[in-house]
C-alpha cells in the first residue's frame, strides 16, 4: 500500500483469483458439513432407538399395541447398531433437494421377523426424528418424520439390515 | 518457525493463521453440534435405564417375598423421581408396570395374589419418595403378597 492508500495490482489480482477459488471451496465444505451433521444425527438416533428396543421402554401407545400382539417385545433384549451407511439417490425434482437413503445395520437377540421389523421401525423412526430435530425441520414433515429434511438434502430410511 | 500471529507493528494477522482459524471454526461447529446431540441421547438413555431398573427391582422384590414363604418381607424405598420426571409403579397379579413421562416399562412376574391392607384389590400403586413393605401372608391354603405403605 502506498501513501495514497492504493493497493498494488498484483495483490488485487491474487485477491480476485482467491475469491474465485474460495467460493466453490466454501460451497463444497458447507455441503459436506451438512451431510456430516446429518450422519452424526442419524447415528445418535439409531443408538437411541436401539436403547429403547434393548430396554423395552416404549411410548404408551406402542406399549399398548405390543401388550396385545407382540408380548415378546415387552422383555429386554440385546439390540446393537453395527453400522450406518447412506446411498445418494441424486437430485429430486419434487423436493428440489438431493435424496439420501440411510441404511442402518444392526444385530439382535430377537429372531422373529415381525418382531425385528418392529425393532427396526423404531430405530428408523428415531434416525429420521433426530435428523429433523438437528436441522429444526420438524414442521416440514409428517408425524413419522418421513422424509426428514435438511437445507440441501431429503432423507429416507431403508429397512434395517439385520446381521 | 515460532513466528507470532502478528508480524508487523500494524498488528496484521498472518493469512495462514486466519485460514487455520476458519477451518477450526468449521470443525468446532460440527463437533459441538454432535456433542450436544450425544449428551441429549445419553440423558434419555439414563432415564430409560433407570425406569427399567426400578421396574425390575420392584418385580424382583415381589418374587423374593412370594418365594420366601409366610412372613417373609422386603422393605423397598421408592426414589424421589426418575431423572427429574414424575413416575408411578402399578403392580398387578402378574406384572409390574412403570409409567414415566409418557413411557412405559413392563416386568413380568409369575401369577400370584397381590393386595394391600386397605382393601382386597388386584392392583397396587407405588408412589415416588415413599417406603413400602412387601410381605408374604398366608390366606387359607395359599399365600398372597401384601404391599403397604410405612412412610
Amino acid at each position: 500500500m502506498d501513501v495514497k492508500g492504493q493497493l498494488p495490482i498484483e495483490f488485487l489480482m491474487i485477491l480476485g483469483a482467491s475469491i474465485l477459488f474460495l467460493i466453490p471451496f466454501v460451497m463444497c465444505i458447507t455441503n459436506a458439513n451438512e451431510l456430516n451433521q446429518a450422519m452424526g444425527a442419524a447415528r445418535i438416533g439409531a443408538l437411541q432407538g436401539a436403547i429403547s428396543d434393548s430396554l423395552a421402554v416404549y411410548p404408551k401407545e406402542t406399549f399398548k399395541n405390543y401388550s396385545i400382539e407382540k408380548t415378546r417385545l415387552l422383555h429386554s433384549s440385546s439390540v446393537k447398531i453395527t453400522g450406518v451407511s447412506y446411498l445418494n439417490l441424486g437430485f429430486q425434482q419434487d423436493y428440489q433437494k438431493t435424496k439420501i437413503q440411510l441404511r442402518i445395520h444392526a444385530s439382535s437377540s430377537v429372531i422373529g421377523k415381525t418382531e425385528r421389523n418392529c425393532l427396526g421401525d423404531r430405530i428408523n423412526y428415531n434416525v429420521r426424528k433426530k435428523i429433523a430435530e438437528s436441522f429444526k425441520t420438524e414442521n416440514l414433515t409428517n408425524a413419522l418424520y418421513n422424509p426428514a429434511f435438511s437445507n440441501k438434502y431429503v432423507f429416507t430410511t431403508a429397512d434395517v439390515q439385520w446381521d | 518457525m515460532d513466528l507470532p500471529i502478528t508480524v508487523d507493528e500494524l498488528a496484521t494477522v498472518n493469512i495462514d493463521f486466519v485460514i487455520s482459524l476458519f477451518l477450526l471454526m468449521v470443525i468446532l461447529t460440527s463437533v459441538l453440534s454432535l456433542a450436544e446431540g450425544r449428551l441429549d441421547a445419553v440423558k434419555k438413555a439414563e432415564e430409560m435405564l433407570e425406569a427399567r431398573s426400578l421396574s425390575e427391582k420392584v418385580a424382583s422384590a415381589i418374587e423374593e417375598t412370594y418365594l420366601g414363604g409366610e412372613g417373609h418381607e422386603v422393605e423397598i424405598k421408592m426414589p424421589l423421581d426418575i431423572k427429574g420426571s414424575y413416575y408411578q409403579v402399578n403392580v398387578n397379579q402378574s406384572a409390574v408396570l412403570l409409567e414415566v413421562g409418557g413411557w412405559n416399562a413392563y416386568s413380568y412376574s409369575f401369577q400370584k395374589k397381590i393386595t394391600n391392607y386397605n382393601s382386597n384389590q388386584s392392583k397396587v400403586t407405588l408412589f415416588p419418595n415413599r417406603t413400602y413393605i412387601i410381605r408374604n401372608v398366608k390366606e387359607g391354603y395359599s399365600n398372597k403378597v401384601v404391599i403397604f405403605l410405612i412412610g
